[in-house]
């Protein structure tokens, strides 16, 4: 059981193994104090009594030896002064001297007998009060060696036992035998009072040292060991802020506390290192986990950009068609903004168609009912004057007169008429004008206008004049709108597959012009600069939207004021068309962008943008060319050159390129 | 026989020469850039309405602004202008606010190829515009208007 955090793991709170309670520590370290008393006090207890065993033991043999030596001696003696009575049977005299002995406090005399040479006893005696013993079995077993002449001692744990023949004489004649039980009791006693004592001071002893050996080894290792072991626990559970105790010993416990110090640094300097290996590690399992989607959305990324390759390529083939749309769209919307003049052209020559056939049918009525009266009326000489100024009044090539020369006219006849006394002479007047008669013209008619017929013939020969303008008006504006229809026919056509055909540059230049006239002439100048450039092979229809295109530019460039120049010619074997303004001009930053599809700088819905982006493809499709040149303040020039025949430029008119850059 | 004769030249020099008349003289205007229209209004409105009145016709409006500052200084009195809308320079209904701010009195007719509708409702609001005919214009509906005009007055 790992008790360091694991580093592989998240750290877990404290909580997870509680942490024991500090006081076993102490008691730990408590149980090993009193553990070492126990042992210690148990070794010394140990020891001591095995101590004072064996010294009791030796102790006791000792004084027992030197007891019996002692009590064999005195037996000797004893025996000695005993012999005589033995010798001569003085059985009082031996009972006297033996009830002396038993009588004495220091000797503690358990039995005694004393016997003949033969063994018979001559005094035996028991002493009360003390341990007894049975000498005769003691003379029976010893008999032996008594016979012998040995004196023979017997130990038992109570008693001590001499026997001994008694020698007397001079010649030392075994003169019979003396037993004497000595009891051991005294002796005992003695013993066991000077083992008490050496028991008592030895315990006395012990537990002094015991006491001091114990305070010594609890200062010395105990409470360092103590402290150490808590301030190791505390490491153990992670808790890297207890103090290691400082011993200043050099010995094993001072040499354990320098190395707990240095343990406690390493656990702290671990625990750090632990600490950023985590944090590493976290950072580390985010990164990978980071990396891991990464990886996945870089497969996923992969995966669309497959599909959306697919996708562009099956959208290139559905942008060509679009292109071809995109044109006809671009034809509607200018179109579109060109109807409202168109419609006001159309509608002009209609008003004057309206306004003529009115005239010619009441003119007509009314000269059926004038003419027969007055061709009666009239003198030959009148009827000439107002055939010829009929035929002046109807002529169809008079040349077209404004309104303010008319006026002119019209004040110059007066004055005229009146000095010629013509009555009424301004409607006269007014009437001359309107056939187209001038000044010069009206002297040869004086005659037939002061004459008694003049104003019935005036006004008829007006009539006259007035259906003949009639019809020319009506032919014209019959004319006028067929062209406005075949322009806009012209323009609507859609064929993006068309083949090429020689067709005039001219044509369509008026086509396009005709279209535009309406905006043209209010305040436009127009300039046409044809060269005569033979018909070339082109696609009529595309090359009128370019020329319409650039037209419409050219007009807002210049707000319908100013000189519209167009130029048709030859050069280096090409046709070229030029279509100049006196506008605004094109700035040189954006003169490089004006062909790029969507670039407009008009306000939105006024120009998608792609006009000149279409008219840059439709000339490339012919192998031709465009270049503008311009001057900020002066004036646009477009400049279209075309291929007179397509030999040369065949390749060109292949399927376009999808954006070919066209030097500006 | 006649009065002095003295140079001719354009305009309101000539116009002194003209003899003093009886009655003042009204006139109607015409303003078109089309010569075509001018003239099939010239024989229609003539037509119609005879000698009473001077038949006067400018091609813009400038020329037409002119030409009315020119009568007005002879003693000739515009009653009636016929305007086109989509003219050279002012267009119609700009010409007619004008018209309206020097001579209140005149009788104002737009006739148009194009419908401006702002156009119109500025030249009703601000230029008293008695009516507006739309081209092709139907004869009777274009004098109805002249002599609508003129009883209003």
């Amino acid at each position: 059981m790992a008790r360091f955090p694991d580093p592989a793991a998240p750290a877990a709170p404290d909580t997870a193994a509680p942490p024991p309670p500090p006081a076993a520590g102490a008691a730990r370290a408590g149980s090993l104090g009193r553990r070492m008393t126990v042992l210690v006090a148990l070794s010394i207890a140990v020891g001591l009594l095995l101590l004072v065993i064996a010294q009791s033991r030796t102790a006791y043999r000792d004084m027992r030896a030197l007891s019996e030596a002692g009590t064999l001696a005195l037996t000797e003696r004893l025996a000695e002064e005993v012999a005589p009575l033995v010798r001569w049977r003085k059985v009082p005299g031996i009972e006297a001297f033996l009830d002396r002995l038993a009588a004495d406090p220091q000797l503690s005399v358990a039995a005694f007998a004393a016997t003949d040479r033969q063994g018979r006893p001559l005094v035996r005696k028991t002493v009360p009060g003390r341990a007894a013993y049975d000498l005769d079995d003691a003379f029976n077993r010893a008999q032996g060696a008594l016979v012998r002449g040995e004196t023979v001692n017997v130990s038992t744990s109570r008693h001590f036992v001499v026997l001994m023949p008694l020698r007397f004489g001079r010649d030392q004649i075994v003169v019979g035998y003396l037993g004497i039980a000595w009891s051991l009791e005294a002796i005992n006693r003695q013993l066991l009072t000077g083992i008490l004592q050496q028991v008592g001071m030895s315990v006395a002893a012990a537990g002094l040292a015991l006491v001091v050996l114990l305070t010594l080894l609890r200062r010395t290792v105990a409470r360092p060991v103590d402290q150490m072991a808590a301030a190791m626990a505390a490491l153990a559970d992670g808790n890297l802020d207890v103090e290691v105790p400082k011993v200043g010993r050099d010995d094993e416990i001072g040499r354990m506390a320098t190395a707990l110090a240095v343990f406690k640094d390493n656990a702290v300097e671990r625990h750090a290192l632990t600490e950023a290996v985590r944090a590493q590690n976290i950072q580390l399992k985010v990164e990978k986990d980071n990396a891991v989607r990464l990886a996945r959305q870089a497969r996923t990324a992969a995966e669309d950009l497959r599909v959306a390759k697919e996708r562009t390529e099956r959208a290139m083939a559905e942008l060509k068609a679009a292109q071809d749309h995109l044109v006809q769209s671009e034809k509607m919307a200018a179109l579109g903004q060109l109807v409202a003049g168109i419609a006001h052209e159309i509608n002009t020559p209609l008003g004057a168609v309206k306004s003529s056939i009115g005239s010619i049918g009441s003119n007509l009525r009314s000269l059926l009912a004038l003419l027969p009266a007055l061709l009666r009326d009239l003198t030959p000489a009148e009827e000439e004057l107002f055939l010829a100024l009929v035929a002046e009044g109807t002529r169809t090539d008079r040349r077209q007169v404004t309104a303010r020369e008319q006026r002119q006219m019209r004040k110059a006849l007066t004055t005229r008429l009146e000095t010629a006394a013509v009555a009424d002479p301004r409607t006269v007047a007014d009437a001359l004008v309107d056939m187209g008669l001038g000044e010069t013209d009206v002297e040869r008619f004086l005659p037939l206008l002061l004459g008694r017929n003049g104003r019935s013939a005036l006004d008829a020969a007006l009539r006259l004049a007035q259906m003949t303008q009639g019809t020319g008006t009506i032919a014209s504006a019959a004319d006028r709108a067929a062209k406005i229809v075949f322009a806009l026919k012209t323009f609507s056509r859609f064929d993006p597959s068309a083949e090429m055909i020689t067709a005039s540059l001219r044509d369509g230049l008026d086509t396009v012009l005709t279209l535009y006239h309406n905006q043209i002439k209010h305040g436009v100048e127009l300039v046409q600069d044809y060269q005569p450039v033979p018909p070339i092979p082109c696609r009529p229809d595309e090359l009128n939207q370019v020329w319409t295109n650039l037209v419409h530019n050219a007009l807002q460039a210049m707000d319908h004021k100013g000189r519209l120049t167009i130029r048709l010619f030859q050069a280096d074997g090409r046709a070229v068309v030029s279509i100049a303004d006196t506008g605004c001009g094109i700035p040189d930053d954006i003169r490089d962008r004006i062909f790029e599809p969507f670039f407009t700088t008009k306000r939105a819905g006024e120009g998608s943008g792609l006009g000149l982006d279409i008219v840059r493809k439709i000339v490339e499709r012919h192998g031709g060319t465009i270049e503008v040149f311009s001057q900020p303040g002066h004036g646009t020039t477009f400049t279209v050159r075309l291929p007179l025949d397509q030999t040369s430029a065949a390749a060109s008119t292949a399927a376009p390129a999808p954006s070919q850059d066209v030097p500006a | 026989m006649t009065t002095a004769s003295t140079p001719v030249s354009a305009g309101s020099a000539a116009s002194r020469l003209r003899p003093p008349v009886a009655h003042p003289e009204c006139a109607i205007l015409c303003v078109d850039d089309e010569k075509m229209i001018l003239d099939a209004l010239k024989v229609q409105i003539s037509r119609a309405l005879g000698d009473r009145y001077l038949y006067e016709f400018a091609e813009n409006a400038d020329e037409a602004m002119e030409l009315i500052e020119d009568l007005h200084g002879d003693g000739v009195q515009v009653l009636v202008i016929v305007s086109d809308w989509l003219m050279p320079g002012q267009r119609g209904d700009e010409f007619l606010i004008a018209v309206h701010r020097r001579f209140p009195r005149i009788v104002k007719v737009l006739l148009t190829g194009q419908a401006d509708a702002a156009a119109i409702e500025r030249a009703r609001t601000q230029g008293g515009l008695h009516r507006c005919l739309h081209k092709p214009w139907n004869e009777a509906d274009l004098i109805d208007a002249i002599v609508s005009g003129l009883s209003d007055e």
